[in-house]
């Protein structure tokens, strides 16, 4: 090890921002509402993805109501049941996850694990937020619209999306396509800034190498997301001219209900290649943080540091870059040229060589580790598990002939859910854990914690490793009802009504997870600077929660890297990052 | 935590053996696709029980208790090559068989007979070669009451196509069938499961996919590309059947010409079909 | 798409140039001390640069996609859009005159001559204002002669791009009219001249991209490269 002496820790030139430059809120409207300080900002987005998030979970309830118990609930029908599934499938991947891992906490942690005293340009960050916020009122509008919702599916395929054989094809579709729009504008002004910020902020000997895999993986993931949004972006644009001015970028000639339809010449396949182009990096948009968050979780609460830091970054830029390349893997029987599957099969295989080292690299770390089992590590470790299951059945799919009796079916379902469902919400939910103390200054209760863990994790698993094998069978998905198919036995209705009270259990116990934040915010332990012994810069705030610019007067300077956990003749099992010495107390 | 994270491992690989929920009886050439299946099962399953099993030994034997310190160990160069190439190799094992398996997908055998099906919203039409053995031209363009599959109205080929409106599909025993695929509205998916194959139907082009029957009964076809509010409606039936009896079967079909000449069909008012639903 | 994989790969070159440098192959635990590389110092100004080479990089990739679903969705031999080609010349030559007098500004204003600086960019503004005019002209056109719905998409194209890329120039504008006011409040010629070099780029990179939209909608002395690099592969 080399340690440089403690005195050259002096003031670095340029280190400190302009005083002038810094934002400071006037009044209690500006501090707390209009804010432009990243924390503040983070808290609004994620409030706000958790509370749409919330709509999302109740209309899970409604799939399962009618899946388990067809019939039984005559408000919904196959109209309501198709709006139903698109808006939670559309609320869930962009503006639940995209919008809390890049949002919630791509504000909250970037600027402080980098030590920056907030993002590189405040305003614009706010105003990120207020048309993120615009985005979700537009969606919420479209549930109150004559004709309701869209029920197009998520992916929103031409020409039945915007066709009057498919709900919400009035209003529905065309808020749909505005709030996507809305929210694409407002991420990229929040994606440039965090880009910017990692690039441009870092504190004092903060290098790349340096960075915790958090700031990596929501960095990395920022990147894709600026990338594959102006995909989606410009299909909803064509999309939106083809509804309502009438041409025919995606429409071919149609006749609907034996009249003959006015477009002619579109090429439905085109819309697919751009959704799936957005599609696909959007899966590692969300997976990306939590890989980097549960690599620290991992970390910290395993007392180690994590196992192979090099190959961790390396597998991030890999995964990243080779996830442009695989899009059409969702496209393998939707009647493109079939060859491409040679070389998207091989493509989306080799992604999964990277990913499985990441999974080696989590494992080895709790190896010869001294795991503390708390909460947010219980999460950390069901994400393994639940990652796992969901990248191998990712196996199946991505191999172009085993997708090809799979595709659509809820094998599927069952697969996503896993890998891009459950697997992110568990680290969202360990990562609230975590940062919780941070945020507020108090622990969250951690026997209701407990409760909330064990209900989420086992339920969530119980409602989705089944399901794969009625996909096997053939069962498809997006079925309002499965009755009256003879290769479908009797028996999967049980199941699918076991599913579904296992369903209402596990939202239920989202509840729990609720009264937990609000009570704890008063009731909670108070949790000091560093409750978790944890290295990285957030945790050497001078307060808690941190005030306005993060850092006091001075900037903190980066010693050395995030993972400084147990090393031989330290004085504790923990060095912080912006400690000068291994051995020394923390630097004056 | 160990404890329930073997009962995870332990209770996947129970319910994977004994839960009576697994594919239908294939009854088609595809069963190289079971078997790529199965492989990826193998392999998968045996990652996921040794690393689950792994994790749970982790928090059993790490545990915290106190004075315990962790070991201190940045990586290990030949501990992560060793388990990137078993890793490549595995993913190998089973792209290899994947990819041959694709080849032969993608490659329909020349004397396959040509069968058409048609998709709207929601239900299914099919078309067979007549006499002559060839299809003829057809495209939304010409659709009418009289003409339902939108045959070109001046191609002679078309003449003695078999059109078959509202009723199910025959398929004679052991002939590889190239299944064209058209449809008049919007993305429907033609999906048979115990064929294994599918492919999307994609208005304004024509897709298609292969396959054999090899064996006798009869077969639920579904939609299975989301395609409106009746996507689940939309439902059909495959009889697969020995060439005599087929032969007798599609010598009792109408043909495009005597099709066309039929006056009383009563005109199919879509709009009606589409309150099915509603009704309910 | 494989214009837009190559836009990509473009990207991917730039970052994986600037990534070589950043010692992703150290071991950070060997190392500690405060005396690795800092990260570079440049202020605000570099940070806007920056941001606004990003916010570029995401608008050409936005283009780029546009250019090749036009590839995959017009057929080779589309009859093209009803419009006399030299109107869209002019509009060209103006975007071009605005891109000129903006680097003219610029310079005037690093010179530190003021009223010179702000007349060029007043000129510049207006300009730009007669592009835009000229674009909504054309697009009123192309919507009344019924050739924004053709089967071919050609002119649905040139409805959308032109639509997306005045929208951009329109954001561009309302930031230069800030600037050109708030220099007129506070005087400073420095903070001037790093504004309006911004601006400068934003323009030149609207112009390129408006160029390269151009060679696809019409027959251009450069559509035949375009065409090689965004056609599906037959």
């Amino acid at each position: 090890m080399v340690d440089t002496p403690i005195g050259a820790a002096g003031p670095f030139p340029g280190s400190e921002p302009d005083e002038a430059e810094l934002y400071h809120p006037h009044s209690w409207l500006t501090r707390y509402v209009f804010s432009q300080d990243a924390k503040v900002i983070a808290i609004q987005y994620s409030g706000t993805a958790l509370a749409i998030g919330f709509v999302a979970l109740i209309l899970s309830w409604l799939i399962r109501l009618q899946l388990g118990f067809p019939g039984l609930f005559s408000f919904i029908g196959p109209a309501e049941y198709y709006q139903i599934i698109t808006m939670h499938g559309m609320i869930m991947v962009v503006y639940l996850l995209t919008a809390v891992f890049l949002g919630g906490f791509g504000n909250y942690l970037i600027p402080l694990m980098i030590g920056a005293r907030d993002m590189v340009f405040p305003y614009v960050n706010m105003l990120s937020y207020w048309i993120y916020l615009l985005a979700v009122l537009v969606l919420v509008a479209s549930f109150f619209a004559p004709g309701g919702p869209t029920g197009a599916g998520w992916t929103l395929y031409p020409p039945q999306a915007i066709l009057s054989g498919t709900p919400g094809q009035g209003w529905g579709i065309v808020l749909m396509l505005a709030s996507l729009i809305l929210f694409i504008i407002g991420f990229t002004m929040g994606g440039v800034n965090y880009v910017v910020t990692v690039l441009q902020a870092r504190a004092p000997g903060m290098t790349l190498m340096r960075m915790p895999l958090t700031i990596w993986g929501i960095f990395t993931a920022t990147v894709l997301a600026l990338l594959a949004f102006p995909a989606l972006f410009v299909g909803a644009v064509m999309m939106l001219l083809d509804r309502l001015l009438g041409t025919s970028f995606f429409m071919p000639m149609i006749i609907e209900a034996g009249q003959r339809l006015h477009y002619g010449g579109g090429t439905p396949i085109l819309f697919q290649h751009l959704f799936w182009f957005f599609g696909h990096p959007e899966v590692y948009i969300v997976a990306l943080p939590a890989f980097g968050i549960v690599s620290d979780l991992i970390s910290t609460h395993a007392r180690k540091n994590i196992f192979g830091y090099r190959m961790m970054v390396w597998a991030i830029i890999a995964i990243g870059a080779l996830s442009f390349v695989v899009w059409a893997h969702h496209m393998y029987v939707s009647g493109m040229n079939p060859y491409f599957g040679f070389f998207f099969a091989t493509t989306t295989l080799i992604i999964a060589v990277p990913t499985a080292i990441k999974v080696y690299n989590w494992v080895l770390t709790l190896w010869r580790g001294d795991i503390h089992l708390t909460v947010p590590m219980l999460f950390a470790i069901a994400f393994i598990v639940t990652f796992l299951n969901g990248g191998l059945t990712g196996l199946f799919l991505g191999n172009v002939v085993v997708d090809v009796p799979l595709s659509d079916t809820l094998f599927v379902v069952a697969h996503f859910h896993m890998v891009m469902g459950v697997a992110p919400i568990l680290v969202i939910f360990g990562g609230i854990y975590h940062w919780y103390p941070k945020v507020t200054g108090r622990m969250l209760d951690e026997r209701l914690g407990r409760l909330h863990f064990w209900v989420t994790f086992l339920g969530a698993y119980l409602i989705f490793f089944p399901m794969h094998y009625l996909g096997l069978l053939g069962v498809p998905r997006r079925y309002f009802e499965i009755t009256g198919l003879g290769f479908i036995p009797a028996s999967a209705a049980s199941l699918n009504a076991f599913i579904s009270v296992v369903a209402l259990v596990v939202g239920a116990a989202q509840v729990v997870f609720v009264v937990n934040l609000i009570r704890s915010l008063w009731h909670g332990v108070p949790a000091g600077g560093n409750p978790w012994h944890a290295t990285t810069l957030e945790w050497q705030t001078p307060d808690t929660p941190p005030r306005h610019g993060n850092w006091g007067a001075r900037l903190p300077v980066v010693y050395r890297w995030p993972y400084d956990y147990s090393v031989p003749g330290a004085a504790e099992d923990f060095v912080p990052q912006n400690q000068p010495s291994h051995t020394a107390g923390v630097a004056p | 935590m160990a404890l329930i994270l073997v009962l995870i491992a332990l209770g996947s690989i129970a319910f994977h053996l004994l839960s009576p929920w697994w594919w239908t009886p294939i009854a088609s050439n595809w069963g190289y696709i079971d078997t790529t299946l199965i492989i990826t099962f193998w392999i998968t399953g045996a990652v996921f029980t040794i690393l689950v099993l792994f994790v749970a030994y982790c928090v059993a034997r790490f545990r915290h208790r106190p004075g315990q310190q962790a070991a201190y160990e940045p990586e290990s160069r030949r501990l992560e090559g060793w388990l990137t190439a078993v890793t490549a190799i595995g993913v190998a094992a089973m792209l290899a068989p994947g990819l041959a398996v694709w080849a032969q997908f993608v490659q329909v055998p020349a004397d396959a007979a040509e069968v058409e099906i048609v998709a709207q919203q929601w239900r299914w039409s099919y078309r067979l070669p007549g006499a002559d053995g060839r299809l003829g031209a057809a495209a939304t363009e010409f659709v009418s009451d009289e003409n339902p599959l939108g045959l070109a109205p001046h191609d002679p080929a078309g003449k003695d196509d078999v059109i078959i409106d509202g009723d199910d599909l025959h398929l004679p025993l052991g002939r590889p069938v190239k299944a064209l695929l058209r449809s008049f509205d919007v993305v429907h998916d033609f999906y048979v499961p115990e064929f294994r194959a599918k492919m999307d139907i994609i208005p304004g082009v024509v897709t298609y996919f292969w396959f054999t029957p090899t064996r006798t009964g009869t077969f639920e076809a579904i939609c299975n590309e989301v395609c409106g509010v009746n996507h689940y409606a939309m439902r059909g039936r495959v009889v697969v059947e020995p060439e005599p009896q087929y032969r007798s079967w599609l010598d009792q079909q109408r043909t495009f010409s005597n099709f066309a000449a039929r006056p009383e069909r009563a005109p199919r008012d879509a709009a009606l079909r589409r309150h099915v639903a509603d009704d309910r | 798409m494989s214009l837009v994989l190559l836009y990509l790969a473009g990207l991917g070159a730039v970052s994986g140039r600037w990534l070589a440098r950043q010692h992703l192959a150290a071991k950070p635990w060997l190392s500690a001390g405060p005396s690795l590389t800092l990260p570079p110092d440049g202020g605000t100004e570099l940070a806007a640069k920056l941001a606004l080479g990003i916010f570029l990089a995401v608008v050409g990739l936005l283009f780029a996609l546009l250019v090749a679903a036009y590839g995959m969705r017009v057929p080779p031999g589309s009859t093209g859009i009803p419009l006399d080609p030299r109107l869209l010349w002019l509009t060209t030559g103006f975007l071009g005159l605005a891109s000129l007098l903006l680097h003219r500004a610029g310079r005037a204003a690093r010179r530190g001559a003021e009223d010179e600086a702000h007349a060029t960019l007043l000129a510049a503004v207006a300009a730009s204002l007669v592009f835009l005019g000229g674009q909504g002209l054309a697009w009123r056109l192309i919507w009344e002669a019924e050739a924004g719905r053709t089967a071919d998409a050609a002119g649905s194209f040139f409805v959308l791009i032109t639509l997306l890329h005045g929208l951009h120039l329109a954001g561009g504008l309302a930031a230069l009219a800030r600037i050109a006011v708030g220099a007129a409040w506070t005087g400073s010629p420095a903070r001037l001249a790093r504004s309006i070099g911004l601006c400068t780029l934003y323009w030149d990179a609207l112009l390129v991209i408006w160029l390269v939209a151009f060679g696809i909608l019409f027959r251009t002395p450069w559509s035949g490269l375009i065409d090689v690099l965004c056609r599906p592969p037959a």
